[in-house]
């Protein structure tokens, strides 16, 4: 008999296994992640580095977002795993399917009864409560990296505070569009000191960053850094006086549920290019049908 | 407390230490909020559970500890080394430090992380019999408007705070209860 046929782990005793640990990494590695974890939520907005281990998946598919799952995660809880706000998309479905197979826990689709949420660059329309953990997966952790490439300069830089150049950007930006033509990944300041890099999510999330009920985890498996945004945090996008942030979206309304507010993907329906607009997020756009 | 012959800490260490991380999760993203541990864990004489289950999920051969007087006995010492299989060291080179308050001070004697790596600085776990929440008023990240805490030494956390980005973080623990206070935490009026 093939090993993955005997499947002694089953959901009414989740502690009779045999074929991985409890949520796949060892307890070694779990424990570095954890301080790492605890270190990242006491400096809101650092990025601290951690030894970032091989996972069964390819890099820019998640592997810091999964070892940060992994290392939170309990028996009780229940996950959620959404890609671009979807649920059923690849990404989505292989991680939750990974662990439930490694660590047997419930998984759902609904926003509102998931314990810990993992996320590839969206923030679920549905907002979130106290007790709540988002955990998103990273690709690029450093918000400064691509105006200056080399670690031991950015490193300094956050160190001294020196953000100038991010604020050149956004400036550059204005000279070159006549607005800050920055739509995702769009740079914020955590608790007035750290600038920090959201993941890719759309501006039209950034003001759910701020003061968010629910913890927030960042994991950045190729980069190996974890950072984190507390509950109740004060987050600002930058901008300018005279060119405050907008967070933007389609105009249009869902051709699904018809939500005029909430996050829209754009879709080509014909050969001639005729455009129709449906949420982003499965979840809310489900429960509105 | 027990004082254990039992060999093992815990039946299952993989989900109980997972236990024991999420409640240190909840602690140190909800500064002053008291968390009650309820679980079966056998402590030497002197440790209490709170501070065990803080030990056994994060420490290991990477961190260094260091115990205050109190806190060396050869029972703690056997315990942690037997679990965790971490080392013994003075203030100046721990990641974690166990003790009563008036042992575990100066501050300054701590890693309190660089500019570059504030990350590199120690966690104290204070055995702390006055848990409450009255006394000072907290604010900052993981806080809801405001809370209390009975803080030792109002003074000491308010400079501490100064530091931040640097700092030391903490938990106090209690037998089954314990908080933590992070860096991040402004101490008193706003």
């Amino acid at each position: 008999m093939l090993k993955s046929q005997k499947n002694k782990y089953t959901k009414e005793d989740p502690l009779e296994h045999d074929e991985y640990n409890f949520a796949y990494l060892d307890e070694q590695t779990k424990r570095m992640i954890r301080r790492a974890i605890l270190k990242a939520i006491a400096i809101p907005g650092y990025q601290v580095p951690f030894s970032s281990r091989e996972m069964p998946m390819p890099y820019g598919w998640g592997t810091g977002g999964v070892q940060v799952t992994a290392s939170c995660l309990c028996p009780t809880d229940t996950l959620k795993v959404i890609d671009q706000g979807a649920d059923d998309t690849t990404n989505a479905v292989s991680i939750r399917k990974f662990f439930e197979k490694t660590a047997n826990i419930n998984t759902t689709d609904d926003t509102n009864s998931a314990s810990i949420i993992q996320t590839r660059h969206r923030i679920p329309e549905e907002p979130l409560k106290e007790g709540q953990i988002l955990i998103y997966q990273v690709p690029i952790p450093e918000p400064l990296r691509f105006l200056e490439p080399r670690e031991t300069e950015t490193r300094i830089m956050h160190a001294l505070e020196e953000y100038g150049l991010m604020h050149v950007k956004l400036y550059e930006d204005i000279t070159k569009h006549g607005h800050i033509s920055t739509a995702y990944a769009y740079p914020i300041k955590v608790e007035e000191r750290y600038v920090m890099d959201p993941s890719p999510i759309p501006k039209f999330d950034n003001p759910k960053l701020h003061n968010n009920e629910a913890l927030q985890l960042f994991g950045a498996g190729r980069e190996q850094r974890i950072y984190a945004i507390p509950p109740y945090t004060k987050v600002i996008s930058l901008d300018f006086e005279d060119y405050p942030f907008e967070p933007m979206k389609a105009e249009a309304i869902c051709s699904i549920c018809g939500s005029n507010s909430s996050y829209l993907d754009e879709i080509i329906i014909n050969d001639k290019g005729d455009k129709s607009y449906i949420c982003s997020d499965t979840n809310y756009c489900e429960k509105r049908k | 407390m027990n004082s254990s012959n039992n060999l093992y800490a815990l039946e299952n260490p993989e989900i109980e230490n997972a236990f024991f991380f999420r409640q240190a999760l909840n602690a140190i993203s909800t500064p002053g909020k008291i968390f009650d541990l309820s679980c079966n864990l056998n402590t030497p004489n002197g440790l209490s559970k709170s501070a065990g289950s803080l030990l056994l999920c994060l420490c290991d051969f990477d961190t260094p500890i260091f115990l205050s007087e109190t806190f060396n006995t050869d029972e703690i010492r056997k315990w942690i080394t037997f679990h965790t299989n971490s080392n013994f060291t003075e203030k100046g080179n721990c990641k974690f430090a166990l003790g009563n308050w008036e042992e575990l001070l100066p501050f300054e004697k701590y890693q309190l992380g660089t500019d570059a790596y504030p990350d590199r600085s120690a966690t104290l776990i204070i055995n702390y019999e006055k848990i409450s929440n009255n006394g000072t008023k907290l604010f900052g990240p993981g806080i809801k408007n405001y809370t209390y805490f009975n803080l030792p030494d109002e003074k000491k956390f308010k400079n501490n705070n100064s530091l931040f980005p640097l700092g030391l973080d903490f938990f106090f623990s209690y037998e089954n209860k314990f908080a933590a206070i992070p860096r991040s935490t402004r101490i008193g009026e706003k």
